[in-house]
């Protein structure tokens, strides 16, 4: 496909209406079958993979999404409206995409959520023939048009084959469909990132390589897990074809169905159904904002290249500001944050993990390549630079305080995560040599630590089958290894020396005091401060304090959750104690978009202001370190030493009655919350909960238009005909 | 090499030594000076030495778990080692310490190592007091290292550097070159902090001596106790050291760094003498006012008067 030829409008309404006409009947067909006209009855095809499948194809197609012929369709109309200078209506079209996405979701959300004294649908293989026909069709024909724009390739079909593939053994034990997905999930990602080189290796690692790794903790369950493994052999794989996407359409097609399949990987947790809807809004205006971003980037320079984004001279601003917009929303930006906590609390405990340590990578890996391409050649591109470290740091510093509010185990842990990545964004806003070094490192140590930290709440939750951090307590004695997992996992994320969480702290600071960033260098200092409040809270609440009586015989974690986490922390070590291994691949990879690089001293690292040795440190504390404790091991075997249980306490002359009275854990920072609790009402929550007043409003205020009254719509054709006689020059003067 | 880590091992107990004897010293004359103010005798020098022998030689114990038995060991080298990353005396190869091998902002950091591991320690103890104590003495840190790490920036700012070294060197040739004098605002920020991190009274409540036992170390004794003594002595002679550096032109002997640390100690004294004990949210509501303002003030400051 050549873009701009007139030749397009075929392709452009004939994908549209092919897309239409298919998915229209199927929803027809399938109204037909179920006979129930209130959209929340359709729940009568809730737990009923088969129809959920087809009707979900149905409504993926209709909005547009990849692989079907409407994504093709759509993405050419948008960047033809581009070429021709009509901005607005990409405005009308996306805003519209969004709309109707609300809706037709809505509805599949009814369709997922089993209501009591439903009866099922009762309908058979034959009679759903005809609809499974019109799905099978909206895939053949969307691979047709990807033919046609030539992306019909291997390498962007893998995540879909492979997803098939998978679908179609979803009747095997669980475990076993587990070891097919990381087989093939290893290899075909292996095959889609060998030949990457520089910043898309490095990411190829953590996405590739890290989503391989915590997908071992998939093992844990044996459950069928319906849909699950065909899902995240998909969206894993799509992070791999995200990785070597040359144009902007290979990049928005691996976008998208990322996007779907976490979807609908959300919609399998527990409760996951209703904050998966939040998800899925907030990731398809990230995807717009995204499409604007190319489309107006087309419009300037001729060309869907994203190397050629970097030559879109005066438009720079707008493309850049567009799609960092987007990949803000997906890293859950401060004011676009409202998504997090939902999606990583309620989806799969296990694929919370996959979530956060390696899926929300994938707005990082934007942010990088559109800040390579766009702040770099240009000279303009400082200020919205200075924006977006403001936005990176406020982001931390919220989402630390956010977390230091939360009883959810999971919930503090999506907070921290929203926080942590706003160091990695103002990072790359530094858009210096150091700055990018300390923004990948700080990627790859929240990929290690955050995997971790996701694996050992998801082992809490298994055994206690809690949330609520103050109903645990004292599980260090039951879980000793994920005790260890949790503490050094954390101490990796507070900054304390001699962990790789100082080396990503020193590099920012660095970077930041060098570029003359200084208020957000405080601002730094403080949000770090505040992360230590709620990273002491998890392992106090959880693992430390008073143990329940009804928790006394719970088990360690399954050894297939704690193995992912104890390779973890072996990386973990390993570049603490010699973080020049990591370093160097950074700054290699780094120096071919901002050039310098890092100054070494022998083992030790050298900034403009300061310097850090790390292997010498380590050693010094550890040295430190033992002296104390060989001391008091001298000293302890003269004495005796009785070891006593946690509840046998001086309790100031009295016996406390039981241990779940004395466990200091429920609102453990209501004092915190009395100063500063103020920053942190939900204001962007209410902000989002108007914007969906209003277009419900909105919405019903149109309504009056369809009445169902004839004469009325008789009323509406009859002025529309004046109307196009007016303007089609039936008004002369 | 072997030796010369062993000689550098060797120096570095030399200046544990001479600062925790220090610190325990200042410790009992500050208790003798309150207890004078407040119209009694107080303790005589010797007494924190005899406190740490004697619950160092206790013939039983009581140990809640591993994280509990670790937690002393955890506080003490968080002590040991922050003062291992400053250099004490200026010019002295000898008490330099390791001050090579890191920056000012690793000490910073390392601060946090001892009270996170005594935190984890005293969790296990399974003591409410222990948390409450913890969570309020976590909460009153993020209020106090605003206006700390405001101060920390204007004087990197200020020497454009961040070897600690550098900063002392920098304030050598008569006491108008101290940070004190070249930099008053920043020093002021930083003061404010250091009454925070001090934990004294008006800033004492994570401690809080009659409500709650003694916070944190509540369910500790015996050798135990004694090395989370030794480590308060330590521990805050450290932090003088680390502000005499910073702010006070440093040392280049150890009778001017008695001198000075002990008049920068008496700050803290004399406020905590003379004003009543904060509630935490006070505290935090205070220290995000006036010593914030001042801490922001510091950066322009030292913006407008050192660089161009």
């Amino acid at each position: 496909v050549q873009l701009g030829a007139e030749a397009h409008m075929p392709l452009i309404i004939g994908g549209l209406f092919i897309n239409h006409l298919l998915a229209k009947a199927g929803l027809f067909w399938l109204a037909g079958l179920l006979e129930r006209t209130a959209v929340r009855d359709w729940s009568a095809l809730a737990g009923r993979p088969l129809l959920l499948l087809v009707f979900g194809t149905l409504l993926v197609a209709l909005v547009g999404l990849p692989p079907f012929p409407g994504f093709w369709a759509k993405w050419l109309l948008v960047m033809e409206l581009a070429d021709g200078g009509l901005y607005p209506w990409i405005a009308v079209v996306l805003l519209g995409s969004l709309l109707e996405a609300a809706y037709l979701f809505r509805w599949f959300t009814h369709a997922l959520e089993a209501r009591e004294n439903d009866t099922p649908a009762a309908i058979s293989i034959g009679q759903l023939a005809p609809v499974a026909l019109a799905a099978l069709l909206l895939y053949l024909t969307g691979y047709g048009m990807a033919v046609q724009f030539g992306n019909g390739t291997l390498a962007m079909f893998l995540p879909l084959l492979a997803g098939t593939a998978l679908w179609l053994l979803d009747g095997l034990p669980g475990r076993l469909k587990s070891l097919l997905l990381l087989v093939v999930v290893a290899a075909g990602g292996a095959w889609l990132t060998f030949d990457l080189e520089g910043i898309n290796r490095i990411f190829g690692f953590i996405l590739v390589g890290g989503g391989v790794l915590i997908s071992l903790a998939t093992q844990y369950r044996n459950d069928a897990r319906r849909g699950f493994y065909p899902l995240l052999a998909i969206l894993l794989l799509s992070l791999a074809t995200l990785l070597r996407a040359q144009t902007s359409l290979a990049f928005f097609f691996s976008w998208e169905l990322m996007t779907v399949s976490s979807y609908l990987l959300i919609t399998l947790g527990r409760n996951g159904v209703k904050p998966s809807l939040v998800y899925l809004l907030f990731s398809l205006g990230s995807a717009y904002c995204l499409l604007a971003g190319f489309a107006l980037a087309y419009a300037v320079t001729g060309s869907i290249e994203l190397a050629a984004l970097g030559s879109t001279g005066d438009a720079m601003g707008v493309v850049f500001s567009l799609l960092a917009a987007g990949f803000l929303i997906k890293t859950g930006g401060l004011g676009v944050h409202i998504w997090v906590p939902g999606a990583y609390a309620e989806a799969d405990d296990d694929f919370s993990a996959l979530l956060s340590a390696v899926v929300s990578k994938a707005g990082i890996f934007g942010l990088v390549l559109v800040a390579a391409q766009l702040g770099i050649r240009s000279r303009i591109g400082l200020d919205p630079a200075y924006v977006l470290g403001w936005i990176g740091m406020l982001t931390a510093t919220f989402g630390a305080l956010m977390a230091v509010f939360q009883e959810d185990i999971k919930k503090t842990l999506a907070y921290s995560s929203m926080g942590q990545l706003g160091y990695i964004v103002a990072g790359i806003a530094l858009m210096s040599h150091l700055g990018w070094v300390a923004a990948l490192y700080l990627t790859v140590n929240h990929f290690l630590f955050k995997g971790i930290l996701f694996l050992a709440a998801a082992g809490v939750v298994l055994r206690t089958g809690e949330r609520l951090m103050y109903r645990m307590g004292g599980l260090i004695k039951n879980m000793p290894f994920t005790f260890v997992a949790t503490m050094i996992a954390i101490i990796a994320m507070s900054g304390v020396p001699p962990l790789t969480g100082f080396g990503g702290k020193w590099l920012l600071f660095n970077a930041m005091m060098d570029k003359g960033w200084y208020w957000l260098a405080a601002l730094a200092f403080f949000s770090s401060a505040v992360a230590f409040l709620y990273m002491y809270r998890i392992l106090h609440t959880v693992f430390l304090g008073q143990r329940k009586l009804a928790h006394a015989k719970l088990r360690e974690a399954p050894a297939i959750l704690l193995i992912p986490q104890f390779v973890l922390i072996g990386i973990i070590m390993l570049f603490s104690v010699y973080p020049k291994l990591l370093l160097d691949p950074l700054s290699a990879a780094v120096s071919s978009w901002l050039g310098g690089g890092l100054v070494w001293d022998g083992l030790a690292l050298q900034t403009h202001l300061g310097y850090w040795n790390a292997p010498m440190i380590m050693g010094i504390i550890a040295v430190v370190w033992m002296t104390p404790l060989v001391i008091l091991l001298l000293v302890s075997r003269t004495m005796k030493i009785q070891k006593v249980e946690q509840f046998n306490i001086v309790y100031a002359a009295e016996r406390p009655h039981r241990p779940e009275d004395t466990h200091f854990a429920y609102n453990f920072f209501a004092h915190y919350d009395r100063a500063l609790g103020f920053l942190v009402r939900p204001r962007a929550t209410a902000f989002w909960n108007a914007t969906v007043e209003w277009s419900h409003s909105l919405a019903a205020t149109m309504r009056v238009f369809y009445n169902g009254n004839g004469q009325t719509y008789a009323l509406f054709i009859l002025i529309f005909l004046v109307a196009l006689y007016l303007v089609n020059g039936g008004l002369r003067w | 090499v072997i030796a010369e880590w062993v000689g550098r091992f060797g120096d570095f107990a030399l200046t544990f030594l001479i600062v925790a004897v220090y610190g325990l010293l200042v410790g009992a004359f500050i208790e003798r000076t309150i207890a004078k103010v407040q119209g009694r005798i107080g303790i005589p020098y010797r007494q924190p030495f005899i406190n740490i022998l004697k619950t160092f030689v206790k013939r039983t114990a009581v140990s809640h778990g591993i994280m509990f038995f670790l937690g002393p060991v955890f506080r003490l080298a968080g002590g040991i080692g922050t003062l291992a990353f400053i250099p004490v005396i200026y010019g002295s190869e000898t008490f330099a310490n390791f001050s090579f091998a890191g920056d000012l902002f690793l000490v910073i950091y390392f601060m946090f190592f001892g009270q996170l591991g005594m935190a984890l320690g005293a969790g296990e103890s399974g003591h409410p007091y222990s948390a409450i104590g913890i969570a309020r003495g976590l909460s009153q840190m993020t209020a106090y290292e605003v206006p700390f790490a405001l101060a920390v920036i204007s004087i990197v700012i200020q020497y454009d550097t961040l070897s600690i070294t550098e900063i002392v060197a920098a304030q050598q040739g008569g006491w108008q070159h101290w940070t004190l004098f070249t930099n008053w605002v920043a020093t002021l920020a930083a003061m404010l902090a250091f009454l925070g991190m001090t934990g004294y009274s008006p800033f004492d409540i994570f401690l809080a001596p009659q409500e709650i036992p003694i916070g944190p170390p509540t369910e500790f004794h015996s050798a135990f106790l004694s090395m989370l003594q030794t480590n308060r002595a330590l521990f805050g002679a450290t932090k003088l050291i680390l502000f005499m550096n910073l702010f006070f032109g440093g040392a280049t002997g150890w009778i001017e760094l008695m001198i000075k640390t002990l008049a920068i100690y008496m700050v803290a004294v004399v406020v905590g003498v003379a004003f009543p004990r904060f509630r935490v949210d006070q505290s935090i509501r205070f220290f995000f006012k006036i010593p914030t303002l001042i801490g922001i003030i510091s950066i322009i400051y030292v913006q407008m008067m050192f660089t161009s």
